[in-house]
This record gives C-alpha cells, structure tokens and sequence, in this order.
C-alpha cells in the first residue's frame, strides 16, 4: 500500500438515515456506512437498498465512503455496497487467506457489474478469532486491496469465553501481533487502547483523546469511531502533534548543515542533544506524515465549503 | 545452564572519532562497539576501513570485547576491513534479511581463512529493530551458525519505524521484545533482558536510572547491557553483577538441595519458606557461576589495562590520561 | 463436545501415598498424579507400582485423573497408568511434533490392549459396549514449557486431535523467567496471553493462572492463587495447574463466575433483548456499548456458571467404579 491517512473512520447505520445525512459534517476522514446494524432479515435487505443512496450525503465533507458487511452475506452485501464512490469495505470475521480471495472474488465480481476500476475497492478486515489473529500474515498477504487491519474485540472476547473488564486488557498479545504484522506489511493496523476497544465511552473527550494517543504509540493509525465524538480526539491522537512540527524541521536543516560539514552527528541548537541519522529519520518521516494530514485536511475543508455554498 | 560471556557494560562510539576510540580501553568497559554505520557520515566510510585495524587493538587494550557495527550496503568491503586478530564480533545495525547474514558469513569465512584467524571465531549479533525485523526474525537467527546473539524488539529505531513516540509510561514493546526473546530461546540464541522500568527523561548518561535498570535487568534474569555513555559503564556493571550476599544465599541454597533434598531421595524441601528443588538448586549454581565468571572479566580488564599502562610508560615515560569527559 | 469443567487441576507426587489421599479429598477437578519432577529418580518404580490403585482412589472419590509422564521414561510411565478411570496424560518439556506422535501411538496400544476408555464426566456412566471414537479416547495435555515448544505449539497441539488442552506448566522454571518490577514474571504475560491465543486458534483448552513473582512454580499462598485463578479468567484460561493440596478451593473459586459476574451478565444479556425487541443489533446500556459479542460472552458466562454447578454437585454424588 502507498502510504495513506485515515485516523478516523466513523460508523453510522445505514438504517439510521437522519445519522447518514449529518456524517459529513462530523470532519471524519472516513464514514462507515453500516448495514449489518440490524435485526433479520429484513433489515438487512433495508439497509442494503439503502447504501447506494446514501454514499453521496456521506461523503459531502471529503470523508472517504466504506461499506461495512458480514462475512456470512459475503456475496449479496458486497453486490448491494458496492457503487461508484464507496473507496472500500469493511469485513468482520475472516480467518484465513481463503477467506479473503472468496470477499476478493466478489468484490471483482460487483466491479465489473457497476463499471468499477478492477481491483480499485480497498479492503479493511476487523479480526475476530484466535484463527484469524494467528493467521494475519496470509491474510494480508492474500490480497493487494488488503489495506487496513483491526480487531473485532467483542466478538473476540465471545469466541475466547472471556468478559469485558476496564482493568485488564487481555488483547496485548493480539494488537502487538497485528500492530507488528500490519506495520511490517505496509498497511494500517486501526484500534485504540484498553479499556476503549471494548467498553467504549462516548461523553468524555479528554479520556478518548487519551486512549486514543495510547493506541498511536501503541502503533495504530486510526480507530473506529462508533459516534461522532470519537472524530475529533481521534483525528489529533494519529496525527504528529502540531507543537512538534518546528521541532523536526530543525533538527532537519540543522543536520543537513553537519552533513554537509562533514560530521554525522551534531547538537540540536541551545541543547546538548544529539542529532544523528536515525533522529533526523524520524524527523523526516514525521513531517512526510504531517504534510499528508495536511492535505488531508485541506481536501476535507475545500468539501466542506462546497457543501456550505 | 551455561555461563555466557561477561558483558555487563559497553559503549558506542564513531570509529572515526579519535577522541573516543583512543579513550576507550580507560572505561573498563566489558565490551566495546566501534561503528561504521550511522555514526560515520558517508565520506568518512573510506578511512574508517583504514583505521579499523588499528582502532580494535586501541580499544581492546583494557580487556574489552570488540565488536564492529557494519553497513548494510557495504557487507564485503566492511567486513574485509573490520576482521583482524582481536576482534570478537560484527553486529548488524538496521533490519537485514536472512540472505545478507548469510552473505556476511561466507565473507567472514574466507577473510577468517586468509588472515589465518581460528574459524568460527568472529560471531554475528542480530537484533530486530523494526516490525519487519520482528517478522523475519525466525529464517534470521537461522541463517548462519555464526548467529549468538538476537536481540532488540524496541528501542529508538523500533519506535521510528512503528510511528510511536517513546517514553509514554506504558510497555509499548510487550508483543516484539516477546517475540524476540521467544526466538533466541527457541533457537538456541543468548538474549538480552531489558525490563520495563518507567523513563520519561529518556537520558542516557543517567548513572542512577542505568543502575536501577541493571539491577532490574539481573533480577528478572538479565545478564548483558549496552550503554551509549561513560557514567552509565560503572552504575551498569555494579547493576550486573550479584552482590556478595546473593551469592552466600546461593550457595546454603544449594548445599541444602544437596545433602538435605536430592541425597535423601526427595524433589524438594523447603528452606526458610522457599521451596527448594532441582530448578531452584539449578538457580543458585547459575549465579554462583555468574559471579565467578564477573570477577575473572573483572581481574582480566584489570590485569590488562596495568599492562597497557605499563607498555605505555615504558615508549612514552608519560602515561595515558584517564579523562573525565 | 461440550468442555467440561476443570478449574483446578492439582500435581502430586504418585509415590506419597498421604498426598495422594490428601488429594482425594480436595474436591480438585482434575487430580494429576505425578511420575516426573516431583518424583525422585529413585522413587519412580515404587510411584508407577501405586499408580493403577491411586486412579482408582482419585477417581472414586469425584474428581478426574491425568497422570504425568517423564518424556524420557514415556513406556514405562504410561504402561504403569493406562488403566480404566484414567482420563488423560499431561506431557511436559514437548518440543516436537514426532514427541506427540509418538505420545499418541504408545497410549493407543495400550488404550487397544487393555480395552480402556475415557470415562464420562464425573456423575456418568460409561456405556460397556460404546464404539471408540476421538470423543472417548484418552486426552493429552501439552505442558510447554520450554522456548521451542512454544515457539511451534500450534504445530505441536495440531500433531494429535487427542491434544485437548494446553499449559505453560513450569515455565517459569524451565525457561528461569524471575520477577520483573512490576510484580509479573518476566516474559509471562506475553507467553500466557500467546498461549491463550494460540489454544483459541487451535480450539483446545487453555490451561494456566496469571503468576506473578511469589508463585514460584504453582506453589503460592491460597489467597495469591485465588488472584492469579481471577486475573487468569480474565485473560482466558479455564483452570489451572498447582502443587498444594490448599490451592484448591482458591482456583475452584478463582474460576468460577462470581454473583457480581453473573449479575453483570444478565444485565447485559436483558440490555441486548430490549434493544433487539426495538429492530436493533446494538445497545448503549449504563454508558456500556452491547452488541451480539458481548451478549454472547455475557450467556456463555451463564452457561459456565451452570456447569460449574453441576460439576460441583455431581463430585458430591461419583459413581464407584466409573
């Protein structure tokens, strides 16, 4: 994957029309169009004639447009998500590469059908088995559309018999292998900290802002957002943080200087802290991070004053 | 289990920095790492080559293990320059594949052969510094036989490259670290042991802190450690090494387990509330060789800077000065 | 299969005749009667000599029994164990899959030649004449507890469908893991949680408590093992190993789910009912996010608690003989 921004990815049921019609407005850089948030049948056919409808409303403010299924519906929700405008879909469930060529078929299949650019839709998986946290490597492997892992964490406490508590986190081992397995594979691994990915607070923007900046330094890129006042928290938590941003081009020129004079490793100006390659590396790859955000940003804000006219 | 080699404590520094590397045997350091990677800027590479000779016998001179850090992109010309009689090891800086250690190994093996140096003396540390370090770490502690250390798994190039900020007071490194050390267990590997200790400072000439953390280190098992700055040497190696009365408690451990447990046909008895069996008894011996094996590397470095001194006064009649910087 | 119950499983040594009618009476859900670390190499022969009659003694009195076996001394160990009550073998210090196999292939013959079954939960009865099957075979219970056999245990807990759980035995030994500052051993955590993982993935049991530095090899005070048996439900283990008669109760309890657990998870599973009755799949409850997994860790709970109940019950009542 080509190296991308998305912190916040806010979920809205697609049954829930008046939600969608104000997504836009909540400056996420992606909204979830959700139509497994139903129950029967029924509601599933519902939500599934709605999605088309409902991607141009969603992405009035420069989100992207997902489409979240279930893996037990594969083929006849991604036929019925899939439409000019909806930049990927999110699968829970999936536990093998197997699994990910089947949604992979039907994805080329549903592309075809609505003139579609082949192998254009990314694909976000949300794991949520044992099977499928051990097997994260051929799963991300099974697919270049691959572009985005998560965990499922209630569907996994269930299938590990196990009850949500605030203070244990019995998932360190499972984000620390997705985390290293998505990073080393280029994609984003999504997810916040402990107690948030399972016992989700709404009203606090202070205590997500923190879980969410956790989760950054744990290694996510972004998070799932099950209601608009997770977008903001979230979009300062993934992002280098603005304070730093002098910093780093500092240390950039700063070193450029030694370089040129010869050495490899000089004082940060004022300081007695030493700049060397891999200080400047990161300083580097912050402010590459930053510009991205920055654009982001500004496509977000050209949508938004479109929308506003 | 076996005694492993005595590195409590050592320093990095440019091989090109003269300052340093002069100085660098007056540190009683158990080991030391010259680099030619990213502390020697790319014009400088040339005649960090030339001197590397000459700089390991500088530097071993107080007793010390050397170690050259190569770069990646100069396997061949790096380890032709760097492997001379007194070096103990090369280590690897950034992420290599398995393909690169094996490359390295058959480099090593024919320079080992024309300098005349014993074969299979100069080892190879790995250490993962990246997530795709942590994935590759299985095919790389497999690639060479030359292959004793693996560590890594966190640390300022990790964070870098999992786009985390260090210092945040919480063990951002549980699942790489454990991957690492599970490896170098599973293959056969020595491992370095770096609990978790809050840091917010993130200094690293901190002589307390670098002692607490030594310490800490010893409790949980850990044996070897690093260092990037003089006045962390000392506070490490004290850390490191078992203080008298661990080693008196480990020896009445172990005679219990022989003449009160294992003679009378038991697995374990109890001494003053800790039960003791064969694992325990097995404890106590390690340490009991843990010691030993400080104090001799101890009177090793001793023995060795005297006769440096010494050879020094003799050429000179003016002694090196020991400098305080 | 429905797994059954096993939240304690007590270690001890099969030669120590006290202990091992100590343990008849501790109401252990599993008592594993011991041929390798805590027996002497000059007491095995007398230890394999008293095991066919400890089974008995075990089993009769309610609780099931496993037998550990030395790796080196596997013939011998297993020759002197397979008889009827006997339900599973607990093999330590496993680093390869030829070890199971091997494991397996030894029990199998015996198991044939003296035409011994896994008896049923404790409180059934085992039909004579019923056809063998992986359901009524004997279990094996993987102890890694080394580096490499952690390493590859998926490999290793796939080598036979009769590996039904899994543990970290002796970890903490073997592999010489000591404290870290915080109080958790160093290493563990990542290994217990790994293990946890690992077993979800390959659909065995998970066997361990959450040891912290006083545990020093399954030996701790009753109070601290009620801690370690709590926190390691938590993290998902299902029961755990101990050497100490009065650990018992402590893990028995530690995994069982507490009134407040039972009270939460009703709340949750009403929660979810209200919210489904209105057309949705999702419930915000007391500020509690509920959606289908939750409310379905929240009945699997309930489930627990009634098994847990009827184990209980049923080591009050053993059929003689079972």
């Amino acid at each position: 994957m080509n190296p991308f921004v998305r912190r916040s990815h806010l979920q809205i049921s697609v049954l829930n029309q008046e939600e969608v019609l104000s997504s836009w407005k909540h400056k996420a850089d992606a909204i979830v169009l959700d139509i497994t948030d139903g129950a029967g049948l029924a509601a599933r056919q519902q939500a599934r004639e709605l999605v088309r409808g409902s991607i141009a409303p969603a992405s009035k403010g420069g989100g992207e447009v997902l489409v979240r299924i279930s893996k037990e519906a594969l083929f006849a929700d991604v036929k019925a998500a899939l439409w000019p405008g909806v930049k990927g879909i999110i699968c829970p469930s999936l536990e093998t590469a197997a699994d990910v060529r089947e949604l992979d078929e039907a994805l080329l299949e549903a592309e075809k059908e609505h003139g579609i650019p082949r192998g254009s839709t990314e694909v976000l998986v949300l794991l949520d088995s044992g099977k499928g946290i051990w097997n994260v490597r051929e799963i991300i492997a099974a697919s270049s559309r691959l572009s985005t892992v998560g965990l499922e964490e209630s569907s996994l406490y269930r299938h590990m018999e196990i009850m949500p508590d605030a203070s244990f986190d019995p998932l360190v081992y499972a984000k620390g292998r997705i985390i290293v397995e998505a990073v080393a594979a280029k994609v984003h691994p999504i997810g916040v900290a402990h107690p948030y990915g399972i016992m989700p607070g709404f009203d606090n923007p202070q205590e997500i802002h923190r879980l969410a900046l956790r989760g950054k330094n744990m290694g996510f890129k972004g998070a799932i957002c099950l209601h608009p006042s997770w977008v903001e928290p979230c979009n300062r938590a993934y992002a280098p943080a603005a304070d730093q941003i002098d910093y780093f081009k500092t240390v950039r020129a700063t070193f450029a200087e030694a370089v040129a004079r010869g050495t490899a490793a000089t004082p940060y100006p004022g300081t007695t802290q030493m700049i060397d390659v891999p200080v400047d590396e990161r300083a580097r790859i912050m402010l590459e991070l930053w510009e991205m955000v920055q654009s982001r940003e500004a496509d977000k804000a050209s949508a938004l004053s479109k929308a506003a006219e | 289990m076996a005694i492993r080699e005595v590195r409590r404590a050592g320093l990095t520094m440019p091989i090109n920095n003269p300052r340093f590397v002069n100085n660098s045997w007056l540190r009683n350091c158990d080991h030391i790492t010259l680099d030619f990677e990213d502390s020697v800027p790319q014009s400088q590479k040339p005649y960090a080559r030339i001197i590397a000779r000459e700089a390991v016998g500088l530097a071993g001179q107080g007793g010390a293990a050397i170690n050259i850090r190569i770069n990646q992109g100069f396997i061949e010309a790096d380890v032709t320059a760097a492997s001379w009689p007194g070096l103990s090891s090369l280590s690897m800086g950034h992420t290599w594949s398995a393909d690169e250690v094996r490359l390295m190994d058959q480099y090593i093996t024919r320079i080992e052969r024309i300098r005349g140096l014993r074969p299979g003396s100069i080892t190879l540390g790995a250490a993962c510094d990246s997530p795709v370090g942590t994935v590759q770490s299985e095919e790389i502690v497999q690639a060479s036989p030359r292959v004793k250390n693996f560590g890594g798994g966190g640390g300022y190039d990790y964070s870098m490259q999992l786009g985390v900020d260090m210092f945040v007071g919480f063990d951002q490194f549980v699942y790489p670290r454990g991957e690492g050390a599970l490896i170098a267990r599973a293959f056969g590997k020595s491992f370095g042991i770096s609990v978790h200790l809050p840091d917010t400072s993130g200094s690293v000439a901190d002589a307390e802190r670098s002692y607490l953390q030594a310490a800490a280190n010893r409790k949980a098992g850990g044996r070897g450690g690093g260092g990037l700055h003089p006045n962390v040497v000392e506070p490490m190696i004290r850390g490191l090494t078992p203080p008298p009365e661990e080693v008196e408690q480990a020896r009445q451990v172990l005679a219990f387990y022989n003449e009160q447990v294992e003679a009378k046909g038991e697995a374990e008895g109890e001494l003053d509330g800790l039960t003791v069996d064969k694992y325990e008894a097995a404890r106590a011996s390690e340490l009991i060789e843990w010691a030993q094996a400080c104090a001799e590397m101890d009177g090793k470095k001793e023995r060795a800077r005297r006769e440096a001194i010494a050879r020094q006064e003799a050429a000179h009649t003016s002694p090196g000065q020991p400098t305080t910087a | 299969m429905k797994e059954r119950v096993r939240r304690s499983w007590l270690i001890v040594p099969a030669h120590k005749t006290d202990l091992v009618s100590q343990a008849s009476a501790t109401k252990a859900d599993v008592v594993v009667l011991d041929l390798e670390d805590t027996v002497h190499d000059t007491r095995k022969a007398e230890a394999r000599q008293k095991m066919r009659e400890a089974i008995q003694l075990i089993r009769n009195s309610g609780s099931e029994v496993f037998v550990r076996c030395d790796p080196d001394f596997l013939y011998a160990d297993l020759e002197s164990s397979v008889y009827r009550g006997l339900t599973g073998v607990l093999l330590p210090r496993i680093t390869s899959v030829e070890q199971v196999q091997d494991a397996e292939h030894t029990l199998a013959e015996f198991e044939a030649q003296r035409g011994v079954r896994k008896p049923p939960p404790v409180g059934e009865i085992l039909e004579v004449d019923e056809a063998r099957t992986i359901e009524n075979s004997l279990e094996l219970h993987l102890s890694l507890d080394t580096g490499r056999g952690n390493w590859d245990a998926p490999k290793l807990i796939q080598a036979s469908p009769r590996v039904r759980s899994v543990s970290l035995g002796r970890a903490d030994l073997t592999m010489d893991l000591r404290p870290e500052p915080e109080g958790d051993l160093h290493l563990m955590p990542y290994l217990m949680q790994r293990l946890i993982l690992v077993a979800n993935a390959t659909g065995v049991q998970p066997i361990g408590a959450w040891w912290q530095s006083a545990s020093r090899g399954l030996v701790d005070t009753p109070q601290n093992t009620y801690h370690a048996a709590a926190t390691g439900r938590k993290a998902g283990f299902k029961g755990a190993l101990c050497m100490r008669a009065n650990q018992v109760e402590a893990l028995n309890r530690g995994f069982t789910p507490s009134s407040e657990d039972l009270s939460q998870a009703q709340a949750i599973l009403h929660a979810f009912a209200t919210a489904q009755a209105r057309g949705l799949s999702r419930a915000v409850d007391h500020r509690q996010f509920i959606d289908q997994g939750i409310a379905g860790a929240a009945s699997r709970l309930l489930d627990l608690a009634v098994a847990c109940q009827a184990t209980d019950q049923a080591k009050l009542h053993p059929i003689e003989g079972a």
